[in-house]
């Protein structure tokens, strides 16, 4: 048998607990501590060791629980507070956004309808402003002028002339 | 507690699980001493000690979807205090490092001693306290398992999932380290045998 510094069988025979059988029925632990000197010793020195690291028993504390609903409520309350904090956090930048995204896309499709109706006026050489090009009248000159004939050219009036019936 | 009048464990975190405050009490009425205890051995310091064993029940109850099996439930209790005290030891190891003096020495103190012998009391917890924080985790964790929970190797090596060769390896070589420190300090006697078991 080795001494108990080399194997942990002092601590079994210390716990009363075997994790095969082994010390018990084979070991013949009791009548080695008789005959060694040095496991005796050893093994007083780790049941001192013993009473010295076991704490204090501790008795129920009836308030314990009460302590413990005070502190679940508060955790439960911080953890609906976080949720919303990190809903607020996440949902105030998205709500910009989507506001910011609104509003350059109405300008975008603003812009871009005005570019329209300035290709358009310079297509028919019109710096005239925007009703007198508009796309209806535009759109009818050819089938006018072919029902119509030519049109006469534009005279600018005379001051005082009656216009023409 | 197993055995005892009353539902099981596992019954009360079943209980738990479908939203019944009443059991998941029942099971923090029925450890809250025992986990204060461990945590104590831990930390020493009853204030410290009583805020990890409300974060071990807080914790429990957040993962109770968590626990498989029905037997392991003081494992699973305990597991959950030993990892929320190492924690707390790193947490206070970060804030105040080597300021482990016995300002801070805090604990159930016998009532019928005098004024010297608390002083005295008080010392040697510091001393054990520095002696056990010297320990490793590997050895530390295994041997306040075994000393304060008084759990056997099977219930250790499960707790922490630990082969029950290893953890009883490991139990023994913290006593033996724990024994050189209370030595030097002249905790540990060192005395004749004693006559067996």
């Amino acid at each position: 048998m080795t001494c108990g510094r080399e194997d942990a069988w002092l601590s079994e025979y210390l716990d009363g607990e075997t994790l095969d059988g082994k010390t018990a029925d084979a070991m013949d632990p009791d009548g080695h501590l008789e005959s060694c000197v040095d496991c005796g010793r050893l093994l007083a020195e780790l049941r001192e060791v013993r009473v010295l690291v076991r704490p204090p028993k501790v008795e129920p504390d009836p308030f314990f629980l009460t302590r413990f609903r005070a502190r679940r409520e508060k955790a439960s309350r911080l953890e609906r507070e976080s949720w919303r904090r990190v809903a607020v956090r996440l949902l105030l930048p998205a709500t910009a956004a989507a506001a910011v995204m609104a509003v350059v896309t109405v300008g975008l499709g603003e812009r871009e309808r005005e570019s329209f109706w300035d290709l358009e006026r310079h297509a028919l050489g019109a710096g005239s402003p925007r009703v007198q090009s508009a796309p209806l009248a535009s759109d009818l000159e050819p089938f006018l002028a072919a029902a119509l004939g030519p049109r006469e050219p534009v005279r600018p009036r005379v001051a005082g002339e009656q216009p023409r019936r | 507690m197993e055995g005892s009048a009353g539902p099981s464990d596992f019954e009360l975190v079943q209980g738990s699980r479908r939203g019944e405050h009443q059991a998941f009490e029942a099971l923090v009425q029925r450890y809250e001493a025992r986990i204060r205890r461990l945590a104590f051995a831990f930390v020493r310091d009853e204030s410290l000690a009583e805020d990890v064993a409300q974060d071990t029940f807080l914790q429990a109850l957040r993962r109770i979807d968590s626990l498989k099996q029905a037997t392991s439930v003081r494992s699973w209790l305990f597991s959950i205090a030993v990892n929320r005290a190492r924690d707390e030891l790193r947490r206070r190891a970060r804030w105040a490092p080597g300021d482990f003096g016995s300002d801070a020495e805090q604990g159930p103190v016998a009532t019928d001693q005098s004024g010297e012998e608390r002083v005295m009391q008080l010392q040697l917890r510091g001393h054990l306290r520095r002696v056990i924080d010297e320990l490793p985790d590997r050895y530390r964790v295994p041997l306040l398992l075994k000393e304060v929970e008084e759990m056997t190797y099977a219930e250790i090596a499960r707790t922490l999932g630990i082969p029950m060769g290893t953890a009883q390896i490991r139990i023994h070589r913290a006593r033996l380290r724990l024994r050189e420190s209370l030595k030097k300090l002249g905790l540990v006697a060192g005395k004749e045998a004693e006559g067996n078991a």
